[in-house]
């Protein structure tokens, strides 16, 4: 039996050290645009569920802003793109651990985490708004809502998480994998409301009319960029140039349209009810 | 460019001790209740009556043929409409459940291990159908019944990482709030997975010596 062990010990510490060199030479590896072409893969981490930034329509495909914005990036660099859906929490590790070449989650550039990566130019100037209960009239800010017994939904990871964490001294944050199951939260009366940018909300709300009502004045300002991993200037330089055109041609306007004035995906995305 | 750097752990030590109060508090309630449950459905499954032993076959068959995070998801998301639970109590009755089906197969074939002459000889003493279950097969079944009963705790320690996805506090939950805030997923994950392991090494542990000291009175 004790030989069996040590083998056991041995085996386990040799695939252990093969993980942590794994590890190692993973980071080692080139991630700028060169290796993207060389792979002709562009692949793209998201957290489906930010309306309208990205989310899974009536046939499982991904749709979105984010998602028209990551199509042309690929074809700019002719490359094909591949989609790879996280909780939102586990895209900045992913890209840490080169799973994914870039993050496109409607996710804000924080100083935080420009500590361990890196940002595109914004793309998009969001800010955070509250959906509400409306078994609790007349809230305006989120102070409103700091009281003890109270429950906040968030979405474990986003600048939503932060503000209510930094905000809320009586209340009790709830942390969720997804706006999504945050919002379930307040629908079934557990929570009060829901800390998350304003697009999300103004969307939920419209599909919740009857239990819930929207803060859409934003509290903070967000501006929302592509994630790379750090070490990269030549990827951020060539996203912003490409972010530019992008701009100026005139596809960020109709894909703006689309997604956010427009609307005409609402019932490929939504239930009929 | 990825160094790792074991200092977070420290930093957040006092909240993964707290997530690890609340999977220990979990655990030892489900551990409770799903034996209470395991109990019941054994005794359900070897009854007399067809309609105890049919209730006792769909209740297992249910469990065990649904994954267990669907069933979380369930009683919390969707019975949670009707029945004001909350997560601690969601988790719970989860838990409970399910290893109540798994533990109900354990002492089912401890009790049907026991060989028949031993009812019939408690019966011919004069003893009811109850008596004999509770004083003579079920002590005798007990000892065979500790080493899977053991696994399916273990097991239940471990699988309480799920209730992470409704909110609860336990360690998994702490552990995804501290890689978000600090991104040291590696470090973060693998203390993690030492402390499920330590848990379930000292559940495995303290058994093994309570079944040494069983043995030594026989």
């Amino acid at each position: 039996m004790s030989g069996l062990r040590k083998l056991v010990t041995i085996g386990l510490m040799l695939v252990f050290t093969a993980m942590m060199l794994g590890v190692c030479t993973a980071q080692a590896q080139d991630k700028g645009v060169e290796a993207i072409k060389k792979k002709g893969k562009l692949v793209v981490g998201t957290a489906s569920g930010y309306y309208p930034f990205e989310m899974v329509d009536k046939k499982n495909e991904l749709v979105g802003f984010d998602v028209d914005i990551a199509k042309a990036v690929a074809k700019s660099l002719g490359v094909q793109v591949e989609f790879q859906n996280y909780a939102f929490s586990g895209l900045i590790p992913a890209l840490q651990a080169g799973k994914i070449d870039m993050v496109l989650a409607g996710m804000t550039a924080t100083e935080k985490r420009r500590e361990t990566v890196d940002f595109s130019d914004p793309y998009f100037i969001s800010g955070l708004g509250i959906l509400v209960s409306k078994a609790v009239p007349n809230v305006r800010k989120p102070e409103d809502l700091d009281k003890p017994g109270y429950v906040i939904g968030v979405s474990m990871g986003t600048t939503g998480d932060q503000a209510a964490t930094r905000i809320f001294k009586n209340a009790t944050v709830k942390k969720f994998d997804g706006s999504a199951l945050a919002g379930l939260e307040v629908i079934n009366g557990k929570a009060q409301a829901v800390i998350h940018d304003t697009p999300w909300v103004a969307i939920y709300q419209r599909r919740n009319k009857d239990t819930t009502y929207a803060v859409l004045e934003p509290f903070t300002t967000e501006p929302l960029g592509i994630a790379v991993p750090k070490g990269n200037p030549e990827l951020v330089a060539w996203l912003n140039a490409f972010l530019k055109k992008y701009k100026e041609s005139g596809e960020y306007k109709k894909a703006y349209d689309y997604w956010f004035v427009d609307m005409p995906w609402w019932d490929s995305v939504t239930p009929k009810n | 460019m990825h160094n790792l750097n074991f200092s977070v752990l420290l930093e957040y030590w006092p909240a993964m001790l707290a997530g690890l109060r609340m999977t220990i508090k979990i655990s030892v309630l489900s551990i409770f209740f799903g034996t209470l449950m395991g109990l019941a459905g054994a005794l359900a499954k070897v009854s007399r009556l067809r309609l105890l032993r049919a209730l006792g076959t769909i209740y297992v068959e249910w469990i065990r043929n649904t994954p267990l995070l669907i069933q979380i998801l369930f009683i919390y998301f969707g019975l949670g409409v009707f029945i004001p639970f909350t997560p601690l109590t969601a988790s719970v009755f989860a838990l409970s459940f399910f290893s109540g089906a798994y533990i109900t197969e354990i002492i089912r074939a401890g009790i049907q291990s026991i060989q028949k002459g031993q009812r019939e000889a408690a019966v011919s003493l004069g003893m009811t159908d109850r008596q004999a279950m509770f004083l003579v097969i079920l002590p005798q079944a007990i000892r065979r019944i500790l080493p899977p009963l053991v696994g399916q705790f273990i097991s239940l320690t471990k699988d309480s990482s799920l209730v992470s996805v409704i909110a609860v506090s336990e360690l998994t939950y702490v552990a995804k709030n501290i890689v978000t805030v600090t991104f040291r997923a590696f470090e973060v994950w693998l203390a993690i997975a030492g402390f499920y392991f330590v848990l379930s090494f000292l559940l495995s542990y303290s058994v093994r010596t309570l079944e040494y000291r069983l043995a030594r009175s026989d």
